[in-house]
């Protein structure tokens, strides 16, 4: 039933494609951190109608799916605008766009559950505003936010599967390419999953240890 | 430009039927999710230490795994394990969306009883209940109250993850959209218009989902 040789080779086929997701992944990442922040503090602190209009584009962004995210950048913005950018380019954007915008709900949470008190108490040290965000709150909001967002790193390498569909070659493109190419369905496809267990496994156990690590004690 | 819609207008029909596609992939996913997840929550915390090690093991590993390559795996690859022919592409989609949501699950209900306080399980016992009766009517309906703001986000989250039973070829509403967009190569209207029906209908779902929670937030307090 399983045979093991088209396994083994699979390894080596997939390769290429492995090293598209991490480079997505460690493209994405922080581009989607300094948008991400720039979002939550203007929630936060911009004048109302823009922190409004940041609010929107953050619940849109969360609350549709990332697969028809990509798709309409892929497919609409470049029928539309006539903007026409390579495949890459494109789910690299949407995936900034969409991870961002959890991150960045995440950091807003993490910033305003610093009781104002913490900056009222900096203030009248004789801090300036600057000072006391810097060195008073985001220092505490820092471990209240960074298990969240090790685990959006993650969730962020799991995500960039669905590049696959919009014919950019991460490692599930190539596990799909080499499937039609010999057939070998049952196992090239395991051997796509265990190459994410591998790679995601530990990453995963990391981020529990983060949480452990940090949980809230109040 | 200015009817650009109209391919939308005049395929509602088609697209209703894929909506409820949609609808049914979701609910049959989700019920398998929360019965999965109930019944792994319930094992890790009270199964002793060997299933709390081998459940914990095998959530880790699904978590581990993007949920196409779940999905991929399932409908091509299953049934080559299990020398079945005609697979039911809707079958697998439920079977890997419910899965992949169990093992979110598991661990919510996992923390949700470790945030019961262990005086209500003695207090239970000392009355004469069983263990199971003391689980089942003591300890699990207080915790799900405090797991219902995490489990409707995986609700949520599970409908936008099941737009990618699409390219398993399940008939819900992404894979009509994909359809149409190929047969008429009009992605502005018909992108546009499955963006908008999500969105909307997500944050319905979304403040549904919280409005139950603060009616019960209440009973669910410490």
């Amino acid at each position: 039933m399983f045979y093991w040789p088209a396994f083994f080779e699979a390894f080596p086929a997939l390769l290429p494609g492995l090293l598209v997701t991490i480079e997505l992944t460690v493209l994405v990442m922080p581009c989607a951190l300094i948008v991400a922040l720039v979002l939550a503090l203007g929630r936060l602190y911009a004048p109302r109608p823009l922190a409004r209009i940041a609010t929107g584009w953050v619940e849109f962004w969360r609350a549709t799916p990332l697969l028809l995210q990509l798709y309409w950048l892929y497919y609409v913005m470049p029928s539309e605008t006539g903007i026409l950018l390579p495949g890459f380019a494109t789910v690299a954007f949407g995936l900034v766009c969409n991870v961002s915008a959890f991150l960045s709900e995440n950091f807003r949470a993490g910033i305003a559950s610093i009781r104002p008190g913490q900056r009222h108490a900096g203030l009248a040290l004789g801090m300036s505003e600057r000072q006391a965000f810097f060195r008073i709150v985001v220092p505490q909001a820092w471990s209240r936010v960074m298990p969240e967002t090790a685990s959006m790193w993650v969730e962020l390498f799991k995500e960039t599967s669905l590049v696959s569909t919009l014919a950019v070659a991460d490692l599930t493109y190539q596990a799909l390419a080499l499937r039609t190419a010999n057939y070998r369905t049952l196992e090239v496809l395991t051997a796509l999953a265990l190459s994410y267990l591998v790679l995601a496994y530990p990453q995963a156990k990391f981020c529990d240890w983060l949480y452990r690590r940090h949980r809230i004690r109040e | 430009m200015v009817d650009a819609f109209q391919i939308v207008r005049a395929n509602l029909p088609f697209l209703g039927s894929a909506l409820l596609v949609t609808i049914e992939l979701n609910i049959a996913s989700i019920a398998l999710a929360l019965a999965l997840g109930t019944a792994m929550g319930i094992g890790r915390v009270y199964g002793g230490r060997w299933i709390d090690r081998g459940l914990g093991f095998i959530i880790d590993v699904v978590r581990s795994i993007p949920i196409l390559v779940i999905m991929v795996w399932v409908f091509f690859g299953l049934p080559l394990l299990l020398g079945v022919t005609d697979f039911p592409a809707f079958l697998a989609g439920v079977l890997a969306l419910g899965i992949h949501s169990g093992a979110y699950i598991a661990e919510i209900v996992r923390g949700g009883l470790g945030s019961v306080r262990g005086g209500q399980l003695h207090a239970a016992l000392a009355l004469g209940m069983s263990r199971p009766q003391a689980i089942a009517r003591i300890i699990l309906p207080q915790a799900a109250i405090r797991m219902m703001p995490p489990l409707s986000t995986r609700i949520v989250r599970n409908i936008k993850d099941s737009v990618l039973a699409s390219t398993i070829a399940v008939q819900e509403l992404f894979w009509a959209a994909n359809l149409l967009e190929g047969e008429t190569a009009k992605p502005f209207p018909i992108y546009t218009t499955l963006m908008v029906f999500y969105f909307l209908a997500i944050v319905a779902i979304a403040r549904a989902l919280d409005r139950v929670y603060v009616k019960v937030a209440v009973r669910g307090a410490a």
